[in-house]
């Protein structure tokens, strides 16, 4: 009875307890389970082959690494996963890369913004390319060349600043703990690793099917529209621009003012032009040309011209090619002073017609166009230089906004976003470019006091609905404009040039979700732009048109498309040139109407 | 750690239960059935008491004390309901048994069938309360709560789970002794020992409060078991052959 009544009055001492407890609880094993666990969402660098060997980030091995993870400037001697400010990335890089107790970086914003600060591009990006000799001349001061380095450990970028917050947290709590145990732990596990070992190169892994080709589909449209069952040949005026970026994070590459913002002028050119009657009559016809891949080794354009020489485009009248003007990085001009860059073997009369056009245009837009510095090399970094290699003759030039090396700080850096870029110097572009196209067009007929000259207005909220939509977070691709011709995927268009897995046979209409938002967008805005007007109403369609000589404009998840007439194709315009693969892709068709 | 720290906790919680179920009750099939019988009534009671108390939560932490008193005299209730049905089946089986001609039961018989029905009562313990809490320890990462830094989450509940199984089981042969022979203070020991343990598992809501809360339960186990291997010692050699 004694041990009972002892027994009552731990009782009585127990009741108290339930107060005296403190923390939060725990309702329940999934509650525990989400405690014991985070996720941290963020960008990754993934493992790049080419010719030579491998470029990029990837787990050591097969499995998923771990690691606690500490700050940089903590001692670095165990393993551990490091929490770099992205303006200390590249001499963490230069000092321990090669350290075997780095597990795997987190890269965040750091304290100043914006990030990188730095191009990850070669101070003369892909230089191997080029049509002279001199690959040493710096077009990229700003570059640090880390997306060509080689590294043995995953990297990944944290943007947002809740993820930056846990992160710096977990990071002091290993710090204050010392080696003690528990310890916050980072796993990584996106293995980014060819599937098979020993395939380091784009042939092996290829040839072994164990990595992806990059690919993509470029835009090509004829403006007039050509008549597919008997086209005229009318000698070709080539307007391009690439679509493409790439940086060291393979999901953040805006790519705003390089090269974006020549996408963006020369849609806005085509919007002008598209109002510019007769344009049958003119003796040259006007080929827009949209590549992607162009950041991966000028993928989209190499193809292109291969493609051209097989004869592949010979149903849109384009066998030969007179003269190209590609607008290159022009979203940041200053004081409206446009450069023209031409090679020096160009053919003279022609080219001189090119540069002409481009004066009279400047002249009458209230903008300077000037030729670039004699001792620049040549061409700076572009698709042009792949039609000078095909063709050292070729009359073609290129418009950037910078002389004698690149001034965009932020070429193929994650920091290429819309504030990169202003809207004056897109507006002045694009009539720049939309009235040498129309005086190149006809062929010097056209006099520049003429009505029609005078009439080529851009439309300056276009240019502004471009800029937000490509760069913007939201609604992003699901704006307005796009909205009206094509349903996005994404919200925010990454301008990456993605891998080819589609079968090239196959219509990229069909499956929207091969072809990416931008390329849509761009395919739908030159067909419409680019079609004929016509009087009776236009058929509708989801996809396909009867007619050979038309397309489906503007078909999307809620409204049906129109059939227009024009001559507005997505070519399968990339792929690693693998020879290999190479005769796989070429043997079939290379361009879908739709 | 993983699938290590895993089976760790999981041999931790119901290792000695293993080791009980191979020695003393695998060899004879009907205690088998008894364990599997007794789990189930056990359980029956938990979930009773959790679905009464699970429209109460979550509450204030006093309701701690009420879920655990009231879930306390619910299974000491259903102890005395399980000792009832048991001693008609017993009448049963000694009818069964003299028609087959066998020896009836007898004290030795009842212990095991004690010691099996504990083991029951301790298994669906362990089951209901550690197993679901140690399944995340399966995985890479480990759970320390704020009150208690010393041992993970999972350490504490596998330790609770021992010693409630082994309290659970000697209770039931200290219970079956005690309603055999009538003896107040015996009968008395179960509950409030059952109840004590339980209201001691809340010193481990107190800041570093694990570090005295898993050691205390110990203690009621370590209790038990003394008084239950005590109760058999002294019972053994005299009552072995008296019938049931």
């Amino acid at each position: 009875m004694a041990a009972i009544a002892r027994a009552w009055g731990l009782l009585l001492l127990l009741l108290l307890l339930p107060w005296l407890a403190h923390g939060s609880s725990i309702k329940s094993v999934p509650e525990l389970e989400s405690r014991m666990y985070a996720s941290l969402a963020g960008f990754p660098c993934v493992r790049w082959l080419n010719l030579t060997g491998e470029l990029g980030c990837a787990n050591p091995g097969h499995g998923a690494v771990s690691a606690p993870i500490l700050r940089m400037g903590d001692a670095l001697d165990s393993p551990a996963t490091v929490l770099v400010p992205a303006e200390s990335f590249e001499e963490f890089v230069d000092r321990f890369g090669d350290d075997k107790n780095v597990v795997g970086v987190l890269v965040e914003n750091g304290s100043q913004a914006p990030g990188f600060g730095a191009s990850d591009d070669a101070r003369f990006p892909q230089a191997e390319f080029a049509p002279y000799e001199n690959q040493s001349w710096v077009w990229n001061p700003f570059g640090s060349g880390m997306m060509h380095r080689r590294l043995n450990f995953p990297v990944f970028f944290l943007s947002s600043p809740e993820n930056i917050e846990l992160a710096r947290r977990l990071a002091s709590q290993n710090v204050e703990k010392g080696s003690k145990r528990p310890a916050n732990v980072v796993e990584f596990n996106d293995v980014m690793q060819t599937t098979k070992t020993g395939t380091p190169t784009t042939e092996s892994c290829l040839g072994e099917l164990s990595c992806l080709p990059l690919g993509g589909y470029s835009v090509m449209s004829t403006f007039p529209p050509v008549n597919v069952s008997h086209p005229t040949v009318k000698p070709v005026v080539l307007a391009m621009a690439s679509v493409d970026s790439a940086t060291f994070f393979r999901d953040v590459a805006p790519g705003a003012d390089s090269p974006m913002s020549g996408v963006i002028a020369l849609l806005a050119a085509v919007d002008a032009l598209s109002h510019v009657p007769d344009f049958d009559s003119f003796l040259k016809r006007l080929v827009f040309l949209v590549f992607t891949g162009e950041a991966r080794g000028y993928l989209g354009s190499r193809q292109f011209l291969a493609q051209l020489k097989k004869g592949a485009f010979a149903d849109y009248g384009l066998t030969s090619i007179h003269q190209i003007l590609e607008v290159g990085s022009v979203g940041q001009a200053s004081e409206a002073t446009f450069f023209v860059h031409k090679q020096a073997t160009a053919a003279a009369v022609d080219t001189q017609q090119i540069i002409d056009a481009l004066y009279l245009s400047a002249s009458s837009t209230d903008s300077t166009v000037k030729l670039a510095n004699e001792d620049n090399p040549g061409i700076p970094p572009s698709s042009l230089m792949t039609f000078v290699h095909n063709d050292p003759t070729v009359a073609g030039v290129v418009i950037e906004e910078f002389d004698t090396a690149f001034t965009n700080k932020y070429y193929n850096s994650v920091d290429d976003n819309s504030s990169n870029v202003n809207l004056p110097s897109l507006v002045v572009a694009a009539s720049l470019v939309a009235r040498s196209l129309v005086l190149l067009a006809s062929d010097n007929n056209l006099r520049f006091d003429s009505p029609i000259f005078e009439s080529i207005q851009v439309n300056m909220s276009l240019v502004e609905e471009m800029v937000n939509c490509f760069f913007g977070t939201s609604p992003g691709m699901r704006c307005s404009l796009v909205e009206s011709l094509m349903t996005a995927s994404h919200d925010v268009a990454n301008h990456y040039v993605g891998v080819f897995q589609a079968d090239p046979s196959v219509s990229p209409n069909s499956m929207p979700e091969v072809i990416d938002d931008t390329t849509r967008f761009v395919w739908n805005f030159l067909a419409d732009r680019t079609a004929l007007p016509r009087e009776d109403l236009h058929e509708k369609c989801t996809l396909v048109c009867k007619n050979p000589d038309e397309v489906c404009v503007g078909a999307t998840q809620s409204q049906l498309g129109q059939c227009r007439v024009s001559s507005t194709s997505s070519c399968i315009l990339a792929g690693k040139m693998i020879s290999f693969h190479f005769s796989q892709l070429s043997n079939r068709s290379g361009c879908h109407t739709g | 750690m993983g699938l290590v720290a895993g089976f760790g906790y999981f041999l931790i919680a119901l290792g000695p239960a293993l080791t009980i179920f191979g020695s003393s009750v695998a060899p004879k099939p009907f205690l088998i059935l008894t364990v599997l019988a007794s789990a189930l009534v056990w359980l029956a009671s938990l979930n009773i008491a959790a679905i009464v108390w699970r429209a109460f939560l979550p509450g204030p932490s006093w309701v701690f004390l009420l879920i655990l008193t009231t879930s306390v005299a619910l299974q000491e209730a259903f102890r005395l309901l399980y000792w009832h049905l048991y001693l008609k089946i017993e009448k049963y089986l000694n009818v069964l048994a003299t028609k087959l001609s066998k020896p009836q039961c007898n004290y030795l018989d009842r212990l095991e069938i004690a010691l099996a029905s504990g083991v029951g009562h301790g298994l669906a313990h362990a089951v209901f309360f550690g197993l679901s809490i140690i399944a995340p320890a399966f995985g890479p990462a480990t759970y320390y709560t704020s009150s208690c830094k010393q041992m993970p989450l999972f350490l504490v509940s596998a330790l609770s789970s021992l010693a409630f199984f082994l309290l659970h089981t000697f209770s039931m042969v200290i219970a079956f002794n005690a309603y055999t022979y009538d003896n107040i203070s015996q009968k008395l020991f179960v509950p409030i020992m059952h109840l004590g343990a339980a209201l001691l598992t809340l010193v481990n809501l107190l800041p570093n409060g694990c570090t005295a809360g898993v050691p205390l339960v110990f203690l009621c186990t370590a209790l038990t078991m003394a008084y239950g291997g005590k109760i058999v010692w002294h019972n053994l050699v005299p009552v072995l052959n008296t019938p049931c």
